[in-house]
């Protein structure tokens, strides 16, 4: 029975080493820069499935000299290898539902490294912005900042199963969607829009009216506490944290509010939140330059994309259209790299061979301006709804069967 | 004096675990704005409380035979039992730290205790924390306002009914396993208590220690089955709500401990009833009946002790009874649409957790409770807890009927050796997860 005993301990610690090594070598979540072999672990299905705990311990291991930051949207529309960044290390850390504190906490963890992003890429969600809506991913782990991480994920069942899963996939030969520069490929959406685009955004929509907007259980939207006791940190605070860090480290940021679809914009009107979303944008610009002040530097660019548009205006495809693909948006929200990039174009002021900016696509804010934008995208937007009312009835439609089976009862606020 | 110092016991206990309890209940009754603060709950309260006021009751009832200090304050801080049980009691424990042999290394324990210890780590570690993957969200879902529908509010029920059972009787079994490398045999505390045919049996086989810490210091003293029916029933129903209390400080565990009240109360009615008519135990299919009928019981009984409100368990149980609606696989609309034309109940949105995974992960719970022997039953030949000190576990062997069973009684082979070292390796790489990015709302 001693050795019974002895044996059993001997070989459990064999095994613990057997599924390290595994796990490094097959490196499943691209953090041990372990040699990537086709047919064997070139594809990393468990990055893409684990994007958050990929992106965040590679960015840290890995600090780039450029570095975007935001959510799904820049995650699959911001690619890090638009000509802007040539010559220059880039990583794409936007992930699913980045909210405002990690997008802080991922520039705090690397200001306390050697090296900081020269250049960063903001992109801003106004849903992101809502005291009530203040919670963390479901894989949001704040461990993920430690550099104890990656030894600890060699040691971990979670990693042993995505490294199986790595394996797997590669010997079938299927691709993964996550992409070594933290850029999420546009093959996500293949599937999501086998059943036509025009569904594929009343859906989002649906789910913008239903929940986002008024998330429970406060069923509520604010940027600001009310009595300054729901709370002490809010996520505006955490965005003007992150400038601050950004002007302390002398980098320089460029922050954008995406070019999604003019019909979010009239979700957002459907659900009485467009005060609340020109606030935002003031806020905003009073952040980056109260700060800029503070540190005494030229304040960083704040561009809208969330105008009405010829971008932003896009046709969508019929009911009947299945098959039929848009230039510039997966859904209402989601902005594909066409998109993205006449962003990068706009913002870095780069003039490509083979595509123009449109004139009207992103404005650049400032206190100077923010009002008389504010004015013009009010009027744009009454010019949208006389030349849509195809699209305005259908979201108007929508709002109201929402409104039928919506959780939240009481909606606080009412369409202005 | 007994009355004294089970008050001493019982207000320790009060302050630590109920303090908050009482101030919130009495605060949103009287208006009150009582505020006690942060009470930081003593390690094992719980149960050291419990194991002493046994053994104040017996010393005064003149049942202890010793009073060796270093063995009573050894007995009741005893590590393994600590965190999650089981009740200890004197008359088992204290008598086998005075053995001499305890203080020396006995090898077959030891290789007993450690695969013990092992069977338990897996399974908290393997199944109950991947059962929890459905029912933490789903629960948590439901306490932040959703209405989960019928296939997602049954999935979160059977996750956490299987996963409290693999929870709490992997910690059972690791400290019974810990404990054995000590040579030092603790009570069974868990008897497949999900293959209870009735209640009674039910509390027969769950936290056996408990149950039998409740019959002869709650509900024994209250009077038990001596003083009539009605006198019964209110004790058995004092008992119950008591032991609810004693998991937990909430209306939702007191709910659940009237809850199981009221069903040992109805157990005991038919029982009596099928006695006055001359009914014996019926079938087989009348045992499958009660036995499902049984389980359906005792997993809405965990909705409530799971639930972070009572307004919750009532949402899950809607959910349960398909009030909420029945959500499809939108691949179905086209063959099953036709026939749910203009009722709202049922939709074609797919189901909105993975329920292939759910369905793998329930389908090993429910096999592993309901078809494979127990952790004490494959080590019976070892005699691994103190109720076999004094057997020769003839009852224990017995229920290894089938080829598969015997072949499940744990033996020192090279193969046993290396599964269980495989599994020991397992269940340590299962101490670091990763969460998955879930998104869902019902």
């Amino acid at each position: 029975m001693k050795k019974y005993s002895f044996k059993t301990i001997i070989f459990a610690c064999v095994f613990l080493c057997v599924f390290i090594v595994i796990n490094l070598i097959v490196d499943p979540y691209w953090i041990y820069g372990s040699p990537e072999i086709k047919r064997f672990n070139s594809s990393k299905p468990a990055a893409a499935d684990n994007s958050r705990l990929f992106e965040v311990t590679h960015v840290l291991r890995s600090p780039p000299e450029a570095l975007i930051i935001g959510t799904s949207r820049e995650d699959s529309g911001i690619d890090p290898k638009h000509v802007v960044f040539q010559n220059h290390s880039v990583f794409n850390a936007a992930i699913s539902s980045q909210p405002f504190v990690e997008s802080k906490e991922i520039l705090q963890s690397l200001s306390m490294r050697e090296a900081f992003p020269k250049q960063i890429i903001f992109g801003l969600l106004f849903e992101n912005a809502n005291i009530f809506g203040y919670s963390l991913p479901a894989d949001y782990s704040k461990e993920n900042f430690n550099s104890s991480r990656p030894y600890e994920l060699l040691l971990s069942i979670s990693t042993l199963k995505s490294s199986a899963k790595t394996v797997a996939t590669n010997l079938v030969g299927k691709p993964s969607l996550a992409v070594k520069d933290g850029f999420r490929t546009p093959d996500k959406w293949v599937d999501q829009l086998l059943i036509g685009q025009r569904r594929a955004f009343k859906d989002n929509e649906k789910h913008y009216l239903l929940d986002n907007h008024f998330p429970l259980p406060a069923c509520k939207s604010a940027l600001v506490a009310e009595s300054g006791n729901e709370r002490s940190l809010t996520p505006m605070q955490e965005v003007r944290d992150a400038v601050a860090i950004a002007y302390r480290m002398k980098s320089d940021m460029r922050l954008f509010i995406g070019p999604s679809h003019a019909r979010q914009w009239e979700t957002i009107h459907a659900s009485g939140l467009w005060g609340q979303f020109e606030d935002w944008k003031r806020m905003l610009v009073e952040i980056v330059e109260s700060e800029a002040k503070k540190a005494k530097a030229t304040p960083f660019q704040v561009w809208d994309f969330s105008g009405y548009n010829s971008i932003t205006e896009e046709n969508i495809p019929g009911a009947n259209e299945i098959t039929k693909r848009m230039t510039y948006y997966y859904e209402s929200s989601h902005y594909t790299p066409a998109a993205g990039g006449l962003v990068l174009d706009r913002i870095f002021n780069h003039h490509s061979p083979d595509r123009t900016v449109p004139a009207d696509f992103g404005v650049l804010l400032t206190s100077q301006n923010i009002e008389a934008h504010l004015a013009h995208i009010r009027t744009d937007r009454e010019h949208y709804r006389l030349t849509h009312p195809e699209d305005v009835a259908e979201i108007e439609g929508l709002s109201k069967e929402v409104a039928k089976t919506k959780r939240c009862k009481t909606v606080q606020n009412k369409p202005s | 004096m007994l009355a004294g110092a089970i008050g001493v016991n019982l207000i320790l206990l009060g302050y630590f675990k109920y303090a908050n309890f009482f101030a919130t209940n009495l605060n949103q009754l009287a208006g009150t704005s009582l505020n006690i603060g942060e009470v930081i709950l003593p390690l094992g309260i719980s149960f050291f409380t419990f194991t002493q006021i046994a053994f104040l009751v017996d010393t005064y009832q003149g049942k202890v035979k010793e009073f060796n200090f270093v063995h009573y304050t050894l007995f009741v801080t005893y590590f393994p039992h600590l965190i999650a049980g089981p009740v200890l009691h004197h008359k088992e424990m204290m008598p086998q730290f005075a053995k001499r042999n305890v203080c020396h290394i006995n090898w077959d324990n030891v290789a007993v205790g450690l695969s013990i210890f092992i069977l338990g780590l897996a399974k908290k570690v393997l199944i109950a924390d991947s059962l929890a993957t459905f029912s933490t969200p789903i629960f948590s879902a439901v306490a932040a306002g959703g209405s989960p529908m019928l296939f997602e509010a049954w999935t979160g029920a059977l996750a956490y009914t299987l996963q409290l059972y693999f929870d709490f009787s992997a910690y059972s079994d690791m400290a019974i396993g810990i404990s054995l490398m000590f040579n030092v045999r603790l009570p069974m505390n868990f008897n497949s208590p999900y293959k209870a045919t009735n209640i009674i049996d039910f509390w027969r086989r769950w936290h056996m220690s408990l149950s039998r810490f409740l019959r002869d210091y709650l509900y024994i003293p209250l009077g038990g089955s001596r003083n009539g029916k009605a006198q019964r029933y209110l004790n058995l129903m004092i008992t119950m709500v008591l032991g609810g209390l004693w998991h937990g400080a909430g209306w939702t565990f007191v709910i659940w401990g009237a809850l199981h009240g009221f069903y040992l109360m109805v157990n005991h009615a038919w029982r009596g009833f099928k006695e006055k008519m001359g009914w014996g135990e019926g079938g087989s299919l009348a045992k499958l009946g009660a036995g499902v009928l049984t389980f359906l019981a005792v997993v809405i009984g965990w909705v409530f002790f799971r639930a972070d409100s009572f307004s919750s368990a009532i949402t899950m149980l809607h959910g349960m009874a398909g009030m909420n609606g029945v959500s499809l696989p939108e691949s179905l609309a086209g063959s099953l649409g036709q026939y749910f034309v203009g009722q709202d109940w049922v939709v074609f949105e797919g189901v909105k957790i993975d329920i292939k995974r759910a369905g793998m992960i329930l389908s090993l719970g429910f096999l592993i409770t309901w078809f494979l022997p127990n952790v004490r039953e494959i080590f019976s030949r070892y005699r691994p807890t103190c109720e076999d000190i004094d057997n020769t576990n003839k009852a224990l062997n017995a229920n290894l009927v089938s080829k598969f069973d015997i072949a499940l009684e744990w033996k020192t082979t090279t193969g046993n050796m290396l599964v269980t070292a495989f599994l020991f390796a397992l269940s340590v790489m299962g101490l670091t997860q990763v969460s998955e990015f879930l998104y869902f709302q019902f």
